[in-house]
């Protein structure tokens, strides 16, 4: 059967709005230590790709790990702001893998990732009008009516503003999930490198996309060049983002809040220091709004 | 009216891969990075973020060649091979072809016998899990059912011979010891590969083993390899046991995953 065949889902598994709580990206570095100490992380965060392979290591830890600890999925390829036709052979490896894994929800990013056949491995950012928006979230209806679930969208950090773009990043996100009915995973550290690089208050963005969408959070650090700066996610979390996030907490109220490492990985404790500051910003500012 | 967003993504596209300066007519300078500089740090990245996967799939090359030397061979592959995978995982399988058929690298025969091996490792690090065959199911085979015994390899075990002593240089290259001098070995060698429990394993083979090897992948039934290990010359009454030796190495180091009779 052709994903054309399928019968279209009526009713789309939605994950639950429940807070999860902190977590961790799952790192090949740290899956040792993961299950001889079995550490205080709620959930962890997979990245599909690494897990979408036929067997061996990646598959036996996550399997191990599952055991102990809630997943998400959250992937990079699927090129869902792209112009080729979206990847029906990739879609049907990440529902075999949403089947193994059981993920709490599955995430990628608001972007295109190649074009022609060729696959960039970048997150290239969208022009901002409506053709995009309507683009786009036809797209997201396809995928999420093949997976049969909801599906969240991450922003990316971004370096250049097309001319075509008429509206702000933040509005054209929102149309995007709005018309989608998809969720919002919104990477904290994405907005401040993008207000960054393009002048813009980070307050706007936040104040700018619906509450009732946002499921996820990323905190995460970056390279700062001075003039730009760059979304390399190999950093501590800094302060400005931590100050930025406590915001994000006291305009969204508690949202699943994950520290994302991707390159020159620390010693494991380092991550759980910063996702005990996350929790205590966190415990602070909910118990102070309850 | 908007330009069409395939035409914007295939403007994009062609500035990483060819350096092609189109996108820069739709994009805007702002405050004070202009669009040049904001369109270098996509293009810097593409190439950036390759090289550091080719550096992680062929760590022994790197070493051979040098930081300079090596970053211009990745170029010219990334130029070459540009990736057409959902995951970068795979993006360096055509690293021995290209250093088959480029200069000056086709020049140095070793270095495509080194990301063979390099690449092997991968191959079976990812492979698929299956079942792993025991010397306790082995010992069950009935003795008149051995002449039509199939043996079905684990999905890990790959193989391949080369002709340079890459082996050892692959160690030294990976370990931080001192490399060996290159030599071309004296007769053609042959090094399997393959995944036991969560861990990658290699070896040398020798040619007795490497017929079998290669009958198993005909779907040859254990009489059929004894047929080959006769035809090399061998005592008669050595084959059958010279062969049972050999499937008992394989089992016991988790190569067979299957043994079929009826």
């Amino acid at each position: 059967m052709t994903h054309r065949e399928q019968t279209p889902h009526t009713t789309l598994k939605k994950p639950e709005r429940t807070f999860l709580g902190y977590g961790l990206g799952l790192r090949t570095d740290y899956y040792e230590t993961i299950l001889e100490t079995k550490p205080d992380v709620d959930w962890f965060e997979i990245l599909s790709e690494n897990y979408m392979v036929k067997g061996g290591k990646p598959l036996y830890y996550l399997d191990a790990i599952r055991e102990h600890y809630p997943v998400v999925m959250h992937g990079v390829s699927m090129s869902i702001g792209g112009t080729d036709a979206l990847d029906f052979n990739y879609l049907k490896d990440l529902k075999t893998l949403i089947d193994r894994a059981q993920p709490r929800w599955v995430s990628d990013h608001l972007c295109w990732t190649g074009q022609g056949g060729n696959n960039l491995h970048d997150l290239m950012p969208l022009p901002y009008n409506d053709d995009a928006i309507k683009h786009v979230a036809e797209r997201v209806k396809v995928v999420q009516d093949y997976l049969g679930q909801q599906i969240l969208l991450e922003n990316v950090s971004s370096y250049v503003t097309y001319k075509h773009s008429v509206m702000s990043e933040w509005e054209f996100y929102s149309r995007v999930v709005e018309e989608a009915d998809c969720l919002m995973l919104l990477d904290i550290n994405n907005i401040y490198v993008s207000s960054r690089n393009h002048e813009f208050d980070c307050m706007d963005y936040l104040n700018g996309v619906p509450k009732h969408r946002v499921q996820q959070f990323h905190l995460a650090g970056h390279s700062d060049y001075g003039d730009y700066v760059i979304d390399t996610h190999d950093h501590p979390v800094v302060d400005p983002v931590w100050d930025l996030y406590a915001k994000a907490l006291k305009r969204f109220g508690p949202v699943a809040t994950m520290i994302e490492r991707d390159d020159r990985m620390p010693p494991f404790e380092e991550l759980m220091d910063e996702l005990n500051q996350a929790r205590t910003i966190g415990n602070s500012i909910l118990t102070n709004a309850a | 009216m908007n330009p069409a967003l395939k035409d914007l993504q295939s403007d994009f596209k062609r500035h990483l891969m060819e350096r092609d300066p189109a996108i820069a007519d739709h994009v805007v300078g702002s405050g004070s990075l202009g669009a040049d500089v904001r369109l270098a740090i996509y293009g810097n990245a593409y190439y950036a973020r390759l090289i550091e996967t080719l550096e992680q799939d062929y760590e022994a090359i790197h070493v051979m060649l040098g930081d300079e030397e090596f970053t211009r061979l990745c170029t010219q592959y990334i130029d070459t091979y540009p990736s057409k995978f959902p995951s970068l995982r795979w993006f360096g399988r055509y690293m021995a072809k290209y250093l088959a058929e480029h200069e000056p690298y086709n020049e140095h025969p070793y270095l495509q016998e080194l990301a063979v091996f390099e690449w092997t490792f991968i191959e079976s690090f990812d492979a698929e899990n299956a079942t792993v065959a025991t010397e306790v199911e082995a010992a069950q085979v009935p003795p008149d059912k051995w002449p039509e015994l199939e043996i079905k390899l684990h999905p890990s075990v790959h193989w391949f011979d080369y002709e340079w002593n890459i082996l050892p240089v692959w160690k030294a290259t990976t370990s931080d010891e001192s490399v060996p001098e290159l030599e071309q070995l004296e007769n053609k060698e042959y090094c399997v590969v393959w995944r036991q429990d969560l861990m990658t394993q290699y070896r040398t083979m020798d040619a007795d083993e490497v017929i079998l090897l290669r009958g198993v992948e005909n779907n040859n039934n254990f009489a059929q390899l004894c047929e080959r290990l006769a035809e090399t010359g061998m005592e008669p009454e050595q084959v059958p046991m010279r062969a049972a030796s050999i499937l008992k190495t394989w089992i016991t180091q988790g190569m067979v995953s299957e043994l079929k009779y009826d």
